[in-house]
Parts: C-alpha cells; sequence; structure tokens
C-alpha cells in the first residue's frame, strides 16, 4: 500500500500558505492548465475512476456528485465549498486552509470549471478567524496571478471566489443549512427530496457543496492519476486522509495515513499509545456523532466501508481516544450537551429530544438516576432516530444509543451507588 | 387516473399533489398534522405527518412526500405508531399542560392528537422552559410557553400578510417565536394567527377568556364588512355572539379574513343599541310599545305625500325587494359610506380588504336603487333609514329631513333628527343574501335572534301595511 506522505509535507513550517511556497514545493498550479488540456468530460472521468469520496463525512463518491449537475440547464450554477468545519474532534480542514489553501483552491478552481460554475463560495466556520485571513489572501493572491477572475487561466472564462465567514453555528455545517446561511436565512437544513443540491441547491440553481479536504485531492489526481491515487487504501475507499487524534493519547495530532490504516496501528505506533500508562476504554471514530467503539472493537481498519461493516462511520476522520480512568457519562454529558447547544429548533424530535438527553445525562451523573432512565434514554434515542429533517437528530441518537447499550453496567452502577464511581461530578441535576 | 394505496385503500390523485392533500381531498384518512395547513408553504418540520412508504427505509413525511402512482402507504404500521407516539411526547415535553385556562382547549391539536396518538401518562419530568406572555399589537396575545413552533404563524406572516414581521429567535430548544424586535403586528390579518395557531399560543384579544368553545354554536355566514363577501363562521352561546371566524369559500376568501370583519359584530352587543321602539317626537327619547309605534308611523306615513327610502347597503336582497313591493311609490336609494357607486370599489390590499366598506351595493345597484348622490332629503316628507348597523346612515342626514324614521339597528348616540326608531335585525340576527363586488350571490342564515324588542324587517312592513284593527 502506498504511504507517501502528499498533505502534511509541510504543515508546521511558516511561510508555506503563499503561492509563490506553494508553486515551488508542491509543484502548485500545475493541474490546471493540464486540466484545461485535458478538457472537462476527462476530468470528471478521472475524478470518477479515482474514487474519491466525500471527506466530510458522508462519503459519497465526488465525481457523482459533480455528474449531477444537469448539462442542459440554463441557471447558473455554483461551487461551494464547505468550510464549516465543526464536528468536535475535526481539525484537518484547518490544517489544510492554514498551510494549502492554493491547494484547496486550485482544486476548486478545476471543480468549479467542471461542472460550468462561474461563482466559488467557501464557508468558512466563524471561529476559523485566522484562517478566513489566510484564505483571504491566498484569494487575492490568486485573483492577481490570474487564476480567478474576469479571465481566469487565459481562458476567457470568468471565475469568482467568495469567502463567506459563518456565525458560529455547528448546523450550518449540514450542506443546505449551510445554502441557506449563504443566502441570509436561518441556518436551517431543508427538507427533502431534493437530496442533493445539485438540482435545486443555492438560489435555486444547482450546486455543488464539497469538503476543503476533498477538493484539495482534486489537483493531486489531475496532476498524477487515478490510477496512482488508487494506489492509497483499498478498493472502493482509495486516497489518502488526515486522520485528527485527540484525547488519551501520548501524541495527539493530524496524522496522514492512506484509507484503511489500522486504528490500533495508529493508536499504538503513531500516537504513542495511551497516556499515562492507562488502558483504551473506547473511541469514537469519526468525531463525536460516530456510534462509539468499545475496546475490542477498535481492531478495524480506518476506511468508510470498514467503519460502516462495524457498526459505525468514518465521519470526518476525527478519532477521539477514551481511556479507561474516564467516566463515559461524563463523555456522554459532553456529547449531549453540544448537541443540545446546536440543535437548530426546527424539527421537534431534535428540539425536545436533545434538551431531554442532556438533563437525563446529568441527572445520571449527579447519582440521582430512576432505574427506567437507561431505557428512557435509548427510547427517546430510537424516537429521534430516523425522524428528523436532517441527519442532526441521528447524530445524537447514535453516539448517545452506543454508549448505553455498550457500557450499560457503568451506567447502572450510578444508580445503585448513587454517585459517579469514577468520583467525577457532572454539576447539578438540571444543569444547563 | 394514478392511485395511492393506503392502508390498503385506494385514492385517487392529482399530479404533484403530496400524500397529505390526496388523503384530505379523499376524505380516506386523517393524518395528524401540526405545521402543514393548506393555505401555506410546506416546511415538513413538526414531523408528526411520517408514514411509511413500501421500499423506503425511513418514514416520510406525508406533507412534503409527492405521491407516485402505485405507492403503498401505510398510516397505521407499528413504525409509524411509534414515531407519531413519539413526536407527540416530544411536543408535550415542555408544554405547560394548562389545559384548564387556556383558550384553545376544545379545538386544540395538540389535545386531538393527545387522545388519538399520545401516551397516557408523561415520563418527562424536568423543568419545562418558561416564557412571559407578550402582547402582539391589538389583536393578538401571545403564551410562547404552549407553542410547538409549527411556524405556521411566521410564514403566515410573510405569505397571506406579505409582511415579514415574525421570526423564529434564537435556537433550538430555547427558540422563541416572536415578532421582529417585539413590535406590534403591522398586518391587518393578524387575526388569522389564533386560526392557523394549532395550540393556544396566539389567541385574539377579542375572544380570550370569553367562553369555553364547547359552549358555542356556530353558524355560516357571510361577512358584512365590505364588498368582498368573505364566508364566516359566527358562534354563539345564549343568544349572544363570540367571535367571527373565516369560513372556506375558495372562490372568495379561502381560509382567511381581515380583522376589521373579525370583529365588526360589537354593534350586535353594543348596550347604546336601541332594541325597543323609541318616539323622539317630543326630543327627547321615549320607549313605547310596537303597538303605539306602528300606528303612529302609519298616521305620519298617510299624510305625508313624498316618501323616500335611505338604505344603507348592509341591507339583503330580500328587504331590499320587500320595500320595494311594499311602497312601489316610494324613492329608493342605496348608500355606502366609502364609495357613490359599485364602480368605484377597488382592492384595499393584496388579499381581501375592498373600499366598498357595504356588503350589498351591488345587490342594491342591480335592483334599481338610486345612488346616494342623487338624494335630497329636503326633498321628501318623509325618509326611512334603513340600516342593519353595520352600515349607519351619515350622522345629522336625518335632521335635513322633514321626518324621519329609523329602521334597523341604531346607537343611542346618534339620534339626533329622527321622529321614531323601529329596532331592526343586524346580519347575524336575520336570514338573506348579498351580492358581493364580482356579483356572487351568497345567502346566509340567521344565528342570533333579534335582541330585545327588534324585530326584522319583513314584519315591521307587515305591520305598517296592515289595516287598522277595529275592536268589535
Amino acid at each position: 500500500m502506498n504511504s507517501e506522505i502528499v498533505f502534511s509535507k509541510y504543515y508546521g513550517q511558516a511561510g508555506v500558505e503563499g503561492i509563490d511556497a506553494y508553486k515551488k514545493n508542491e509543484a502548485g498550479y500545475t493541474a490546471l492548465p493540464k486540466a484545461i488540456e485535458m478538457g472537462w468530460e476527462k476530468v470528471l472521468q478521472e475524478v470518477k475512476d479515482s474514487g474519491l469520496r466525500g471527506r466530510g463525512g458522508a462519503g459519497f463518491p465526488c465525481g457523482t456528485k459533480w455528474g449531477f449537475i444537469p448539462k442542459n440547464s440554463d441557471k447558473a450554477k455554483y461551487l461551494v465549498i464547505n468550510a464549516d468545519e465543526s464536528e468536535p474532534g475535526t481539525f484537518k480542514d484547518r490544517a489544510i486552509m492554514t498551510y494549502q489553501p492554493h491547494l484547496m483552491i486550485e482544486g476548486a478552481i478545476i471543480a468549479a470549471m467542471t461542472i460550468n460554475a462561474h461563482m466559488i463560495y467557501c464557508y468558512i466556520r466563524g471561529e476559523y478567524v485566522k484562517e478566513a485571513e489566510i484564505l483571504e489572501k491566498a484569494v487575492a493572491e490568486a485573483y492577481k496571478a490570474g487564476y480567478l477572475g474576469k479571465n481566469s487561466c487565459g481562458t476567457g472564462y470568468q471565475l469568482d471566489f467568495v469567502v463567506h465567514r459563518g456565525a458560529g453555528a455547528y448546523i450550518c455545517g449540514e450542506e443546505t443549512a449551510l445554502l441557506n446561511s449563504i443566502e441570509g436565512k436561518r441556518g436551517e437544513p431543508r427538507i427533502k427530496p431534493p437530496f442533493f443540491p445539485a438540482a435545486i441547491g443555492l438560489y435555486g440553481c444547482p450546486t455543488v457543496v464539497n469538503n476543503v479536504e476533498t477538493l484539495a485531492c482534486v489537483p493531486m489526481i489531475v496532476n498524477r492519476g487515478a490510477t496512482w491515487f488508487k494506489t492509497f487504501g483499498p478498493e472502493k475507499n482509495s486516497g489518502m486522509k488526515l486522520f485528527c487524534i485527540s484525547g488519551h493519547v501520548n501524541r495527539p495530532g493530524l496524522y496522514e495515513k492512506p484509507m484503511g490504516y489500522p486504528l490500533m496501528k495508529l493508536i499504538n505506533e503513531d500516537c504513542g499509545g495511551i497516556w499515562r500508562g492507562r488502558k483504551l476504554k473506547a473511541a469514537f471514530p469519526g468525531g463525536s456523532s460516530s456510534p462509539l467503539l468499545t475496546a475490542e472493537e477498535c481492531n478495524v481498519n480506518l476506511d468508510f466501508d470498514s467503519l460502516a461493516k462495524a457498526g459505525s462511520m468514518l465521519g470526518s476522520a476525527a478519532i477521539m481516544i477514551i481511556d479507561d480512568a474516564t467516566c463515559m457519562l461524563k463523555v456522554a454529558i459532553r456529547t449531549a450537551h453540544f448537541y443540545q447547544v446546536e440543535s437548530c429548533g426546527q424539527c421537534t424530535p431534535c428540539r425536545e429530544g436533545t434538551m431531554w438527553l442532556k438533563d437525563l445525562h446529568h441527572r445520571l451523573e449527579a447519582g440521582q438516576g430512576r432505574r427506567g432512565d437507561l431505557d428512557l434514554i435509548e427510547d427517546i434515542c430510537n424516537n429521534m432516530d430516523g425522524t428528523t429533517i436532517c441527519a442532526f437528530g441521528e447524530a445524537t441518537a447514535w453516539p448517545l444509543r452506543s454508549m448505553v447499550k455498550k457500557f450499560r453496567a457503568e451506567y447502572e452502577q450510578h444508580i445503585t451507588e448513587k454517585r459517579c464511581p469514577f468520583g467525577g461530578s457532572a454539576g447539578h441535576a438540571h444543569g444547563h | 387516473m394514478p392511485k395511492v394505496i393506503i392502508d390498503g385503500v385506494e385514492v385517487e390523485f392529482q399530479a404533484g399533489e403530496k400524500i397529505i392533500q390526496a388523503t384530505d381531498r379523499a376524505k380516506a384518512v386523517h393524518i395528524p398534522r401540526y405545521c402543514y395547513h393548506d393555505g401555506l408553504s410546506i416546511v415538513a418540520q413538526c414531523r408528526m405527518c411520517l408514514v411509511e412508504v413500501e421500499g423506503q427505509k425511513k418514514l416520510v413525511t406525508a406533507c412534503s412526500t409527492p405521491c407516485a402512482d402505485g405507492m403503498k402507504i401505510s398510516t397505521k404500521s407499528d413504525k409509524v405508531k411509534k414515531s407519531v407516539k413519539g413526536v407527540q411526547e416530544f411536543l408535550l415535553a415542555n408544554h405547560p399542560l394548562d389545559c384548564p385556562i387556556c383558550d384553545q382547549a376544545g379545538e386544540c391539536s395538540l389535545q386531538e392528537y393527545s387522545y388519538g396518538h399520545g401516551q397516557e401518562d408523561a415520563r418527562y419530568d424536568f423543568f419545562r422552559r418558561t416564557f412571559i406572555d407578550v402582547d402582539m399589537g391589538p389583536s393578538i396575545k401571545k403564551n410562547m410557553n404552549r407553542c410547538i413552533h409549527c411556524t405556521r404563524c411566521i410564514r403566515y406572516c410573510d405569505e397571506v400578510g406579505q409582511i415579514h414581521e415574525m421570526i423564529a429567535q434564537n435556537r433550538g430548544n430555547s427558540t422563541e417565536i416572536i415578532t421582529i424586535d417585539n413590535n406590534p403586528l403591522k398586518t391587518a390579518y393578524a387575526g388569522g394567527l389564533a386560526d392557523v395557531c394549532p395550540v393556544g399560543s396566539l389567541t385574539t384579544k377579542d375572544f380570550r377568556f370569553k367562553k369555553r368553545v364547547w359552549y358555542l354554536k356556530p353558524g355560516e355566514g357571510v361577512c358584512d364588512g365590505c364588498s368582498q363577501g368573505c364566508n364566516i363562521t359566527h358562534s354563539q352561546e345564549s343568544n349572544y355572539l363570540f367571535r367571527l371566524e373565516p369560513r372556506l369559500n375558495m372562490e372568495v376568501n379561502k381560509w382567511w379574513m381581515c380583522d376589521e370583519g373579525r370583529y365588526g359584530f360589537h354593534h350586535v352587543h353594543s348596550p347604546s343599541r336601541v332594541v325597543g321602539p323609541t318616539d323622539l317626537r317630543s326630543g327627547s327619547p321615549k320607549g313605547v310599545m310596537w303597538g303605539e309605534a306602528i300606528p303612529a308611523v302609519k298616521e305620519m306615513m298617510a299624510s305625508a305625500k313624498s316618501v323616500a327610502f335611505f338604505v344603507c347597503a348592509d341591507a339583503t336582497q330580500e328587504e331590499a325587494s320587500t320595500l320595494q313591493k311594499a311602497f312601489g311609490s316610494a324613492d329608493f336609494f342605496s348608500y355606502s359610506p366609502t364609495v357613490a357607486a359599485s364602480a368605484e370599489d377597488k382592492p384595499l390590499d393584496h388579499l381581501l380588504r375592498r373600499k366598498d366598506k357595504s356588503p350589498n351595493l351591488k345587490g342594491l345597484e342591480a335592483l334599481n336603487f338610486k345612488p346616494y348622490s342623487a338624494f335630497d332629503p329636503k326633498k321628501y316628507e318623509i325618509v326611512f333609514f334603513v340600516s342593519a348597523g353595520k352600515v349607519r346612515p351619515p350622522y345629522g342626514l336625518a335632521k335635513l329631513a322633514k321626518k324621519a324614521v329609523g329602521l334597523g339597528v341604531f346607537l343611542k348616540e346618534e339620534l339626533l333628527g329622527y321622529q321614531f326608531i323601529l329596532p331592526g335585525a343586524s346580519t347575524y340576527e336575520k336570514a338573506g343574501t348579498f351580492v358581493n363586488f364580482k356579483g356572487m350571490k351568497q345567502s346566509f342564515k340567521a344565528s342570533v335572534p333579534p335582541v330585545g324588542m327588534s324585530r326584522t324587517l319583513e314584519s315591521v312592513v307587515v305591520g305598517l301595511l296592515e289595516a287598522p284593527r277595529k275592536v268589535s
């Protein structure tokens, strides 16, 4: 398996984000003329052949998504970059935007030209102030160098790039909520169908929404070919991937590995094992929305299909490691609290369920739990699962339900002992 | 026609129709809903109408899913029942359950679906979110605690009132439905918010705390506020009118009515309404019996050479033709307070309100009533002013006539110049027909009997024509 480092070679170094450094270090803006020469049908085919799957969470094949854009439509078409990276534990897009903004911009230009869009919106997370500044600067450089603007790359093709800063809502990472937010509306997900914004997207026009990392893969695919891209990772899960490791390991951080890299190898070899000589208790393999894996279940490869088989998901590849001195209920409270605060409040199960779950977990942690509370948590999660407009309901229900199921004994201990066995306290039961 | 199969029953649908619209039209099965309203856009956010479609993994919302030929839909499967029960429980989690003091109780969707789909016990035992009641202008009072966030009101203001003035503020569990900057509502259709609100969150100040709705007896009527002729439901209890609501008529008012019409019935039970025959010949009002009033008016008429009827255009077609038949030799004039003739009538806004503030001007014109501009009170020895209380003759006009008699609904402070008042019926106290600006004839029935000693115009006319009774 190819384990070449392509993304993170220059991470952590100063002065690599400029256009000159990008051109010198990473053969920057060579893919763009090559793509123009290839023709856009061929580029689309190359991306399809590479098997590149969306890096934002759902893992939808990128080429297929581009292919959904109707060719005969006389409406304007848009490319929207989802840089609203707010999933707890995720910091991969931030690295790309900090150290390789031009890689993303080049990928975005290729994508926009492929789908015949003349406008690129980059919706960047509100808290990413520094990153937005770097990106703005990079966009200005790209305009100056003639890659963006009225005559993009000398082809006479007009292409504009707008950096749109969010206002700090997790839900605006959901692609339809993101589109609403750009349009100036409340950041609430739209009803499905249509399942893809390819038909009705931004301002009612055909739109492709891509993650930062997905677009950053595109110049490499164009430059080095689909076959090269496929040398990373297993079948149908090709490519290299940035993994964000946080939690109780000795060396947390951003690791670039090919898809399908074993999780235990990543923890024990790359991250130097669990900190303070403790044991692994559990891990979120794909951000706080993914169902939790117990220590035994962690013998899994990190790719979309393997994790789906293990009953979880790769999501945004935000791996959060939990050691055996941690109270699982505290982890659950942290998760429940996050989702309670971030629910948009549009549909009933999510608006009411998230608050209820948070209150129940607080009560349990404070040692005031009741016998039926665990079943109640599961039932609330079941009632939220699959009944909401967007995946937020599931993102809340899945991890919380998996925690009750997999660590039921520990939860029950809180009830029978009327206290937290780990000695913790999460404040009073009704804490907000 | 293509068909869908709902719970084993075939239901035909038109192209583009959603599942809930097909079932509603066929009256096949009632799918519970909160956010869906026939007259508003679809948002599918209450999640109450989830149904199971064969071949689809997830439940779908009946309000937003279009029908497809041969689609097999279940509204009663275990999965659907569980989800509906779950949504109902979520909605009640933060609901104050203050039905005993809530005006909506009895016609509340939350109550209805609780009985039909909910569970008997509450599992939620944490603090419920609380807000203080907010005044939303002259029409509406808001109780946010009862709100279920269906956003019908927000869409109503945007789409029906066409003023963007209600919004959802904050996020998630603390979402508050509110007017922008807490401003009073500007729309002339604010009362409709209480109609579209499926719970007791938005109530009209006019009806608030007046009556438990299960005592009310509804009747079908036509609004007499303007030439639009909106179809209404008027609710009464013990012969007392409590409220007017719009009644669905797709050709006239659809689901809506304006505030002016909605609250424009208070003259019926006004304490200053003249409810008995009144003799004003001495200069001060004196209550008399019908047996004295009718012969006295007859005597006045017998000596009069010229008679005119000044008919306010809230008279029904039946009343107008009765007068014409009975007093054919007299002159008849129609009167609307805002227009000289129905040709001047025009819409006042995008929706319903019209310039002509009388309900039947078009009808009276069809009966060849002369316009108000041709009326000279001094020309006649006796002028009858006919009004149903909604359109009232200009104050002081009666004084210009040699002799004036009021027939109908008059207020005590407007009696200047009259010799006699023969109290009559308001629009809600009589049956009849109005002709609206489009020329549509719309009939209605009486809701309450005339107040006090008031009589319908027909019975007064019969009395005036009757030969004097001789004592044998």
